[in-house]
Order: C-alpha cells, then sequence, then structure tokens
C-alpha cells in the first residue's frame, strides 16, 4: 500500500491522507490514534485481500463495537452513522475505497469501490439481498443489480467483487446474445467493452485470477503480522503443541522447537539470522532449543548465550535472562523467518530493549524494508528513528529517503491529525509542523537553561 | 526559511545570557519554523559550545536543523580557497555551506563574511542577506522582518 485516507474514523475527523512507505513510522504522543490506524490497515487488508468483514476487536487491537469506531462529533451533535477508508498502490493504479455503516453493532463495509486505472467497479450492499453493482470506465457509469452472496448472513465473508462482476458481465452478455434472433455483433457495445476492461483488471487484482499486477497481488496469500505492544512472558519449560500464531507470539518457543526438530536446515538459517540480531544488538550471542527427550513430545527450553572475548558463556534459559529477549523474540522471528507475511505493523518493538537494541531493531528494519517487505512501526524511540535516519543518509541497506515515510499524530482538540515528514538524502527531517516534538523541544530548553 | 549561525556569534544564540536579537532568533527557530544550516568546518566550531551539542541532537530529530555532509562542505570550502579573487573574509566553510544548502541568511558579526555573503559572484544565486547585532543587540524591525522572508531557503547558484 503506498496511500491510505479515510475520515470519520475514531479520533479522525477530517480526511487523512498518509502515504505508506516501504518503512513507515508512526510517531506522537500517547492516544493520537497510532493503533486505530495500525487496525484499519489491517480491516482494510481484509476486506479488500480476503473479502471478508473486518473485525476491529480481533487481537492485538480491539476498538470496540461501530459506535467506538465512528468518529465521534461532541456531546450536541448526533454519532455519525457511516466513515469511509480506502487505500492506493500508486506504480500499478490499483485503489480500493470502502464505506463502513453499522450492521447489527460492528462496522459493515456496504460500499466497496475498486478501481485498476481508469475502470472501476462498485457495489453496494442492499438490506434485500441484492447488490447494486456501478461499473464504469473513466466518466462512463452502467448500472445493474445482482443477488448477492451471503455478505450480510453472518458467514464473515463479503460478496466477492469478481463474482459480482461476473454475474454483471454474463447479465450483458445474456441481454445482447440471447434473444431469439439475435446474432453476435462484430462490434462490442461500449457497456461490454468497459465490463471487458474491468473484469481483466480485477480478476487480475483477485485471489482467484491471474496475477499480472503482480505488487497487488504478491498481497494476498499472507495476513499481515500484527504484532501487541506486550508480548509473551517466558516460561521454564515448554510442553509441545501446535504453534498457532498470536499477537503477544505465545507461539513462538513451540514454533521454533518445532522449525528446530523438523526442519533443520530452515531452523538453522533462522538461528543465524536471529544471532547476526543478537550480536548486533547486544542481547545474545547464540540461541538454542534444549529438547529434554528424543520424541516429538519432549519438553523443551529456549535458552540463549553470550560470548566473552576469550570464553563462552552458559546457556541461560530464557526467563532466567532479562525480558529485553523474550519481547524482542517475536517480532524478530516473524521478521526473519523464510515465510514472512510481506506487510508487518508493529506496536512499540522497542519495548523493554535497551537503546543499543533499539538502535540494532531499527537497522534490521531498514534491511527487511528494502528487500520488499511493508514494515509500519508505532515508536516512541529516537534510537530505532535516529538509526533509520543515518542508514539511510550512509546508504547501508540500499533504502532511499523517499522509502521511508514519517507520520506524526498530532491532536487539535478532540479531533487528531496525520503530518507526513519527509526526509531528504542527507537524513535532514523536512516538513514538520510547529508542533513535532514540542515536548521534547522544551525540555531541552529547560536542561540547558534557555 | 534557512539560516547560518556563525560562529562569532554562538554565545548569543545559544548562550545563557542572550541578547534579544539573539533570544529572537533562537526563538524563531524554535517554535516559528526556522532551519539552521550545519556541516563542516562551521559544524565542528560550533560543536566546541556546551549549548549548541546539547540542543543539537533535538533539533536535528525536529526537523530543525539540516546537517550537510561534512565532506562535501569541505571540499566546497577548497574550491572557494582556490578562487580569483579571493574572498575578503577567511570563512570560506561559511560561504560553501551557503552554496550547498541554498541557505541565504547569515547571522554574523563579521563584516568581512558579510561582504562576501552579500556577494552573488561568491555565495550564487540570490545575494545573502545579514542578521546581525554589530551595532544594535536589541530586536529591530529590521531583524524581525528578515525572519519573516519565505524566500531564502534552497536557492541554488
Amino acid at each position: 500500500m503506498d496511500r491510505v485516507t479515510f475520515q470519520n474514523y475514531r479520533c479522525f475527523r477530517e480526511k487523512q491522507s498518509a502515504r505508506l512507505a516501504p518503512l513507515t513510522f508512526l510517531v506522537g504522543e500517547n492516544s493520537t490514534g497510532k493503533t486505530s490506524f495500525m487496525a484499519l490497515l489491517r480491516a482494510l487488508w481484509q476486506v479488500a485481500f480476503q473479502e471478508r468483514i473486518p473485525d476491529f476487536r480481533q487481537p492485538p487491537y480491539d476498538l470496540g463495537s461501530f459506535e467506538d469506531v465512528v468518529h465521534y462529533r461532541g456531546a450536541n451533535n448526533k454519532r455519525l452513522d457511516s466513515f469511509e477508508a480506502g487505500f492506493k498502490y500508486l506504480r500499478s493504479g490499483v485503489s480500493y475505497q470502502a464505506t463502513f455503516h453499522d450492521h447489527r453493532g460492528y462496522p459493515f463495509p456496504s460500499m466497496r469501490n475498486f478501481s485498476h486505472q481508469e475502470a472501476w467497479v462498485e457495489i453496494n450492499d442492499m438490506e434485500n439481498g441484492k447488490s447494486l453493482v456501478y461499473f464504469g470506465v473513466g466518466q462512463e457509469k452502467y448500472e445493474s443489480i445482482t443477488e448477492h452472496y451471503p455478505s450480510l448472513s453472518g458467514n464473515g465473508k463479503l460478496f466477492p467483487l469478481d463474482i459480482a462482476l461476473d454475474d454483471v458481465r454474463m447479465e450483458i452478455k445474456r441481454e445482447a446474445y440471447d434473444k431469439p434472433g439475435k446474432t453476435e455483433p462484430a462490434v462490442l457495445s461500449v457497456k461490454e467493452e468497459a465490463i471487458e476492461k474491468l473484469w481483466k483488471g480485477l480478476s487480475r487484482f483477485s485471489p482467484y485470477g491471474l496475477s499480472a499486477v503482480e505488487e497487488v497481488f504478491r498481497e494476498v496469500p499472507h495476513t499481515p503480522f500484527a504484532s501487541a505492544p506486550i508480548r509473551f512472558r517466558p516460561r521454564r519449560t515448554y510442553d509441545p503443541s501446535r504453534p498457532a500464531q498470536d499477537p503477544e507470539g505465545e507461539y513462538i518457543p513451540d514454533y521454533l522447537a518445532s522449525m528446530s526438530r523438523n526442519t533443520p536446515e530452515q531452523w538453522e538459517r533462522l538461528k543465524s539470522d536471529l544471532e547476526d540480531f543478537g550480536r548486533d544488538s547486544g542481547l545474545f550471542d547464540e540461541i538454542a532449543v534444549l529438547s529434554f527427550g528424543k520424541t516429538a513430545g519432549s519438553p523443551f527450553q529456549v535458552q540463549i548465550r553470550k560470548f566473552g572475548k576469550r570464553l563462552k558463556g552458559p546457556k541461560r534459559n530464557l526467563i532466567d535472562v532479562g525480558y529485553g529477549v523474550s519481547q524482542a523474540l517475536p517480532i524478530l522471528t516473524e521478521l526473519l523467518r523464510e515465510d514472512s507475511p510481506r506487510m508487518f505493523l508493529l506496536q512499540q518493538p522497542e519495548v523493554h530493549l535497551h537503546p543499543r537494541a533499539q538502535a540494532a531493531l531499527g537497522s534490521l528494519f531498514c534491511n527487511l524494508a528494502a528487500s520488499g517487505k511493508q514494515i509500519i512501526v508505532e515508536t516512541h524511540s529516537d534510537y530505532i528513528l535516529d538509526r533509520a535516519r543515518m542508514d539511510v543518509r550512509d546508504g547501508k541497506t540500499g533504502l532511499k529517503p523517499d522509502d521511508i515515510s514519517i507520520l506524526y499524530f498530532e491532536r487539535d482538540e478532540l479531533d487528531v491529525n496525520i503530518h507526513s515528514i519527509r526526509m531528504d538524502e542527507d537524513g535532514n527531517f523536512w516538513d514538520a509542523p510547529p508542533g513535532y516534538r514540542r515536548f521534547f523541544s522544551d525540555e531541552t530548553r529547560r536542561y540547558i537553561g534557555l | 526559511m534557512c539560516a547560518i549561525v556563525d560562529n562569532n556569534v554562538r554565545d548569543q544564540v545559544f548562550g545563557n545570557n542572550r541578547p534579544g536579537a539573539g533570544e529572537f532568533f533562537f526563538n524563531w527557530l524554535e517554535e516559528r519554523g526556522g532551519r539552521l544550516v550545519v556541516g563542516g568546518e562551521l559544524l565542528r566550531e560550533l560543536s566546541g559550545y556546551s549549548n549548541f551539542t546539547d540542543w543539537l541532537p533535538g533539533a536535528i530529530r525536529s526537523g530543525r536543523v539540516s546537517v550537510i555532509p561534512d565532506q562535501a562542505v569541505d571540499a566546497e570550502a577548497e574550491a572557494l580557497r582556490m578562487r580569483t579573487p579571493p574572498c575578503r573574509s577567511n570563512d570560506e566553510h561559511v560561504l560553501a555551506l551557503a552554496r550547498l544548502s541554498g541557505a541565504r541568511l547569515l547571522f554574523t558579526n563579521d563584516n568581512n563574511l558579510q561582504d562576501d555573503f552579500r556577494d552573488r559572484s561568491i555565495v550564487g544565486g540570490v545575494r545573502g542577506r545579514i542578521y546581525t547585532t554589530g551595532e544594535r543587540s536589541d530586536v529591530r524591525r529590521t531583524h524581525r522582518d528578515l525572519l519573516r522572508r519565505r524566500d531564502l531557503c534552497d536557492i541554488r547558484g
């Protein structure tokens, strides 16, 4: 995703347009909507790529019911009855817009609009079990009504855009050719041309279709990884169980143990990457899984150790070392595993980490963003931002200034606005509003007596 | 708007007993969208002043300072030293910074440097403007007018 737009959502009253880059930092004071922004990204992903009703209460986010999600304009104003959100892929010309209404207490995307270059289709779900479908190319606009799939029936699935469009397409063909005595015309009507053009663009977008819009299509197989701000509490010993992903990373020890036992080559590569980061960050030099038996069901421990200049230290259980390692491990594992998703939504990955490790995280984010991941980080860490700034300036990773976006969330009375701060090739920040880092500035002035 | 602060007035901007015009300049940097440009020899000189070094990291993070790479500034200054006719001042490193950054506002009380900075053949593009406390250190209308201007940034020769 290159740009996200939304309005009347949570604390955002005005229309917001935020640039997303391979590496995007969300900064600002507490309660300024950074987590809501992350939740919206995942919700849009669920609507567009999984074609299902988004769950705004799915961990690690819990935004509540529709009335908690839609913007509240104060006691004297009625609560709004809808909010809008969408995203764009600038290079491939794909954009997606949705309008959410209250449906049994949860936000339901009753209008969805997909466009690919100048062709577009819009579905409006109606309460009578039908969908009103508009489509067109450029200024041309056509309308059709089709039976929709059970998008409102509680199975969580939306009426897929490509199926809706295919229904409309078939209807148009029937209208054109099925009448008695009518022969297939040599030239397609404008309406038919429009639907064919749209159909081609959409089937590339859809997971069921072709993958010509590569940039978009590679999003589809993997759900973004969304981490919680607080990660799992380590245990002394684990009994193997089936690793099921969760935002706190409770599954990580099982995942590591399973990989070390079942796919040792893959484990060695991940172990090596984890240890590279461990050395850069000062957290550990070696990570290992110690099994207390020979069977797959044997209990195990996750251990780490530090190396001195001449001697290697003892292997220590994860629970016996500082909290930093266990807090960082879920994020590191997800970022470095070979089958990791492309998009990451990380909340305060710096929690419990020493500044050295925070800085190392900054470098890791730059490296991974340069290799094709899209990493969105909500952070209060100057060390992460400083390191990213320096790595880009010094050309350490191949990440360019435009590959970093800093979104500053600024509260203005009851509303919040997002400011985009850009970086130049020397690592200098531009377009920061006057309120940006005001607290830090005031503290420094007081500190040096100015 | 971008400005350069000469080392000879650093205590007037970042010192604890600043004159009115120096404090006005600092407040412009901190609160009114001002931007300081540093790099090369000037940055090394200013870095000897603890109040400045305490202030600098936060100002960089806030987007109130642009740092131009030392290597580029030093090379540009060296080229200016080879120039004919030579500069009147011996502050080629400050003039080099102006040329590279496009900043055309300079806070200095050095008369020779003021002449060089106003010389379009040296800084290139638009002639530079001078913010000075050489004659009056209280806030004058000229000080206010200079810091209100929005056309003294990112000028290339």
